[in-house]
């Protein structure tokens, strides 16, 4: 704390003083010492930095040349024989770290060298390095390389192990042109998803996602084997998304199932399934997905540019990934549309939509976004038209409930009572009489406890989250009246606004109105409806203002475009013939104009 | 001939619909204030012929002022005039059509915030008042012309019914009597009909943002269906108010639509629904002040030839609260706006283009083939 101290007052000191100049230390490139390439610096060595006082020590500007030399990639000989000079004095910090061009060795114990080092062996136990010779008439020294708890055991017995000690050796005596992998690859391996390699990237990529590598003595390639079958959740209802009438299957947490769950709907051959690898850490695949002969083909290269540029130490799901893409991220108004929904997903792509899936996350992303979008629901579709078209009003009257009803009571009660009917504005008053808050401190009382008791339903585990959301409605909202704290209009108040935050069908868009509601009650305070009226200005401004993917945020609306008959209102299915007009599909038509062929149509019995 | 170039200003493009909203709120707001007042005082009963009238002579300027633009393709009102009118000539000429806008934001500011404070919030002070619309425009137009006028239009389906739905809610009080005589004062309807056509000054915003509108022919389109449309509101309007006050008790009321909105009585729970149109008209105005605010920073961008009026809205927003705090209360701020704005305005609007024209015709200017 002293030094702390210290630091700022001298900060201070250098600020309002005048100091004469020093000269400064050049800038020197921190480079591998010509001595020892493997030597890293350890965190705990002295700095090699100098304080300002100190003089530079006088080197002659040769030797320091001298000094600097760029690092190559070595060849697997000189990083044998580095590795074994270093032995004795290597240091946490160096195992696990990636030359950059490694390539597999052509001798099995290099190759088993550079793993071990690569993954810290002994001390990491996950990590199985399994030898073993290969059944051919004569012996060849293997290594199976897989990670525990990722491979599936079963596999790599069934499908590695055994068929290459017990069988290799039947199919042919003499490997296909003294190819011995490619003999392998054709002959003996029976796995499904089969690729050989000699990059270490490609290989360490494939071992951490569960796969097994086959390194073969006197070979300067590996096999890679798919054994993937790591323990996962399996395919449940949506969590937040659920609907009465329709598909009942949700994401999970896997990529290939999830991909899985989509192509099922969406049987097309055109759809296109792009991965890039994101996370200098963890390195999670991102599958971007779109239909080829649809989607707009600048829309799909605005995708793939921005999901291949992002340069991320970390990426744990999708929401991190929407945080990264997303056009203004500043602004708390989503403008990427995530939903857990295969179903959702399929009828978004066959709009010519682009879909982004981050393994390991149930949640997918679709872009681009407009405001309307993220008041459909799934369930729209399934019913008809105008139930579809009533369950979208009554969301848009919640948005405006949510957003808008403590800010206009409040307005109400400090500026505009006149609009009252009297008998109302008697039992408001009669109400509030035993209360000693202002209405504004009541309200924020009720909708802080109302954040409570939905961040705590949502923390605590189920059965018991079930009963506080009961307990905090019953209990708190009769106590809070019983005790003056509150007035009951005010408990409906909150109520209601809270009951209409939950039927906003997309979470983040409900948390956003969420915020912005604390912002209306305070500017209702300040200035009544009249404050009201501002806001909401301000507020469809900067909401006309926003974009997704390029493409305007109040589409189809504002700017006014062709809407495709599916905005708020929803047309009968056989009416909405186009696509929407603002994603520039390649093909306009969703289907004829006589889409239904038996109407005005010929009976079979007719041409009998 | 020199060859000159609009000042470009990042203003996005966008449609019809959108422009046609923009100079239609520009127009219309004006019956929130005490415009219908001033008509009725001109017309007397027959003064819901007055923005027919003044509709057509408004139509007929407006065409002086698309044959002028169509000289100056590409070219927005300000470079158009320099254009014709030379440059030193131009410029004062620019320079008096900033200070029109000018003044114009700076009496409208003060009229709106005035008549807030007489109907919805009585204790609060007229800078503070002023200080919130200030605000609210200048976000909007930092964040650009192109969301204002998407705004709008998303706001227009709701402005619409808010307005007609007042003017329904006042059926039990029609009372088709107070419309006789018919015709009023035809020589009073002729002479307010003239000077009415100061009520559509504001379409001359559609020539300073040529460049955001998709041509020439899309100018056309959209300045005759803003100047109809908008002459069919005021005339659906006044008409309605006669029904509803005789032309006696309409001139006294400071502002005909609040008076109105006030009226409506629907049994003992729908009564006094004026505070819940607040908001719809407080949007439609500030959606107003920021288009003239706007005009204001675009005409003296491209007077200075500045890349961006970003620069200018620090101090143009001093000037104007400045300003609006000049008067020193609402009588002199509608005295001005009656005799200054509502009497004259038509003349830069609608004269100064024929002029303008008949210039570039005579001098050559501009392009002289098709």
């Amino acid at each position: 704390m002293a030094g702390k101290k210290k630091g700022i007052l001298k900060s201070f000191i250098s600020l309002i003083t005048y100091k004469d100049f020093e000269e400064k230390e050049p800038f020197v490139l921190e480079e591998i010492e010509k001595g020892d390439p493997f030597q890293k610096k350890s965190p705990s060595q002295p700095s090699q930095k100098r304080k300002r006082n100190e003089q530079p020590p006088q080197k002659p500007p040769e030797s320091r040349q001298k000094e600097k030399q760029t690092r190559k990639p070595l060849s697997v000989e000189q990083y044998k024989n580095k590795r074994e000079e270093k032995k004795h004095k290597k240091t946490a910090l160096e195992c696990g770290e990636m030359q950059p061009g490694l390539k597999v060795a052509n001798y099995l114990e290099n190759n088993e060298a550079i793993l071990k080092d690569l993954y810290c062996l002994p001390d990491n136990k996950d990590i199985v390095l399994r030898p073993f010779r290969l059944g051919t008439e004569q012996p060849v020294k293997a290594l199976a390389v897989y990670m525990q708890g990722l491979a599936d055991k079963q596999s790599i017995v069934e499908h590695v192990i055994k068929p290459l000690m017990l069988f290799a050796g039947f199919a042919r005596q003499e490997p296909a042109d003294g190819d011995l992998i490619e003999y392998i690859m054709e002959y003996i391996l029976p796995g499904q998803e089969i690729t050989k390699t000699n990059d270490f990237v490609k290989v360490v990529d494939d071992i951490n996602y569960g796969n097994t590598v086959l390194f073969i003595d006197n070979q300067a390639e590996a096999i890679s084997i798919d054994t993937r079958g790591w323990e996962h959740r399996g395919i449940e209802r949506p969590a937040t998304e659920q609907v009465v009438r329709g598909p009942q299957e949700g994401f999970a947490e896997v990529l290939r199932s999830n991909l899985a769950l989509i192509r099922k709907i969406m049987k097309n051959n055109g759809l296109i399934t792009e991965l890039f690898q994101i996370g200098e850490r963890n390195r999670v695949y991102c599958a971007v997905l779109y239909l080829n002969d649809l989607a707009n083909p600048d829309l799909v290269a605005e995708v793939k540019r921005r999901v291949a540029s992002i340069k991320l130490d970390f990426l744990n799901g999708s929401c991190m990934l929407e945080q990264m893409i997303q056009d203004h991220p500043l602004i708390p108004i989503p403008t990427i549309l995530s939903t857990e929904r295969p179903d959702r997903v399929a009828s978004y792509l066959a709009e010519g939509k682009v879909a982004i899936l981050v393994d390991g996350s149930p949640f997918t992303l679709v872009v681009p976004a407009t405001f309307f979008s993220m008041v459909h629901a799934a369930e729209d579709s399934y019913y008809p038209w105008p139930f579809g078209t009533f369950l979208r009003l009554v969301r848009v009257v919640s948005i405006f409930v949510t957003l808008l009803l403590p800010a206009i009571y409040l307005a109400v009660i400090y500026y505009h009572q006149e609009m009252l009917p009297t008998d109302l504005l008697l039992a408001i008053a009669g109400a509030r009489e035993r209360v000693p808050f202002p209405s504004l401190v009541e309200v924020l009382l009720m909708e802080t406890s109302f954040e409570l008791v939905r961040e705590a339903g949502v923390r605590v585990p189920g059965v018991i989250g079930t009963t506080i959301g009961i307990v905090g409605a019953l209990l708190l909202g009769q106590a809070a009246v019983a005790a003056n704290l509150v007035s009951p209009i005010l408990i409906i108040i909150v109520a209601v606004t809270g009951l209409a935050s939950f039927a906003i069908p997309n979470y983040t868009l409900s948390f956003s109105f969420r915020l912005l509601r604390f912002a209306y009650i305070f500017i209702a305070v300040m200035a009544g409806l009249y404050g009201v009226g501002l806001a909401l200005f301000i507020n469809l401004v900067s909401a006309s203002a926003l974009k997704s993917f390029g493409m305007p945020y109040l589409s189809p609306v504002g700017p006014k475009t062709f809407h495709g008959k599916d905005v708020i209102h929803r047309m009968p299915l056989w009416e909405i013939e186009k696509r929407p007009d603002y994603l520039n599909p390649q093909d306009a038509t969703r289907q004829p104009k006589v889409s239904r062929g038996w109407v005005n149509g010929k009976k079979e019995s007719d041409d009998a | 001939m020199e060859k000159r170039r609009a000042t470009m200003l990042k203003e996005g493009k966008f449609g019809l619909s959108e422009a046609v909203t923009l100079t239609t709120v520009l127009i219309t707001s004006k019956i929130f204030v005490d415009t219908p007042r001033r008509i009725l005082q001109s017309g007397k009963t027959g003064a819901w012929l007055i923005p027919l009238i003044s509709m057509a002579i408004a139509l007929a300027g407006f065409l002086f002022i698309a044959l002028f633009m169509k000289r100056f393709p590409g070219l927005t009102w300000v470079e158009a005039v320099n254009g014709a009118a030379g440059p030193v000539a131009g410029n004062a000429m620019n320079y008096l059509y900033l200070a029109f806008f000018f003044t114009l934001l700076s009496l409208t500011i003060r009229q709106f915030g005035e008549t807030i404070i007489l109907f919805a919030l009585p204790y609060f002070p007229i800078s503070v008042i002023i200080f919130f619309f200030l605000v609210t425009i200048i976000i909007a137009v930092l964040l650009g012309l192109e969301p204002i006028a998407r705004s709008l239009f998303i706001a227009s389906p709701f402005m619409l019914a808010a307005f007609f739905l007042v003017l329904l809610l006042l059926f039990p009080y029609y009372n088709i009597h107070n419309l006789f005589p018919l015709l009023g004062k035809p020589l009073d309807i002729a002479v307010g009909g003239l000077a009415g056509c100061s009520l559509y000054q504001e379409i001359l915003f559609l020539a300073l943002i040529m460049p955001v509108l998709q041509g020439w022919r899309f100018f056309i389109r959209a300045g005759i269906t803003s100047i109809v449309l908008s002459g069919i509101i005021y005339m659906v309007f006044i008409l309605i108010y006669l029904l509803v006050f005789p032309y006696e008790v309409g001139v006294e009321l400071t502002s005909p639509y609040y008076s109105m909105a006030r009226t409506v009585y629907l049994g003992r729970f729908f009564q006094r629904l004026e505070s819940l149109f607040l908001v719809i008209w407080v949007i439609i105005g500030v959606g107003k002040l920021s288009l003239l605010f706007y005009a204001c920073l675009s005409t003296a961008a491209r007077i200075w030839k500045l890349k961006s009026y970003k620069p200018l809205v620090p101090c143009f927003t001093v000037f104007t609260f400045a300003s609006a705090m000049l008067s020193p209360n609402m009588q002199v701020v509608s005295y001005l706006l009656q005799h200054i704005i509502f009497l004259f305005g038509g003349i830069p609007v609608f004269m100064a283009p024929l002029g303008l024209w008949l210039a570039a015709l005579v001098f050559k200017r501009g392009k002289t083939k098709a």
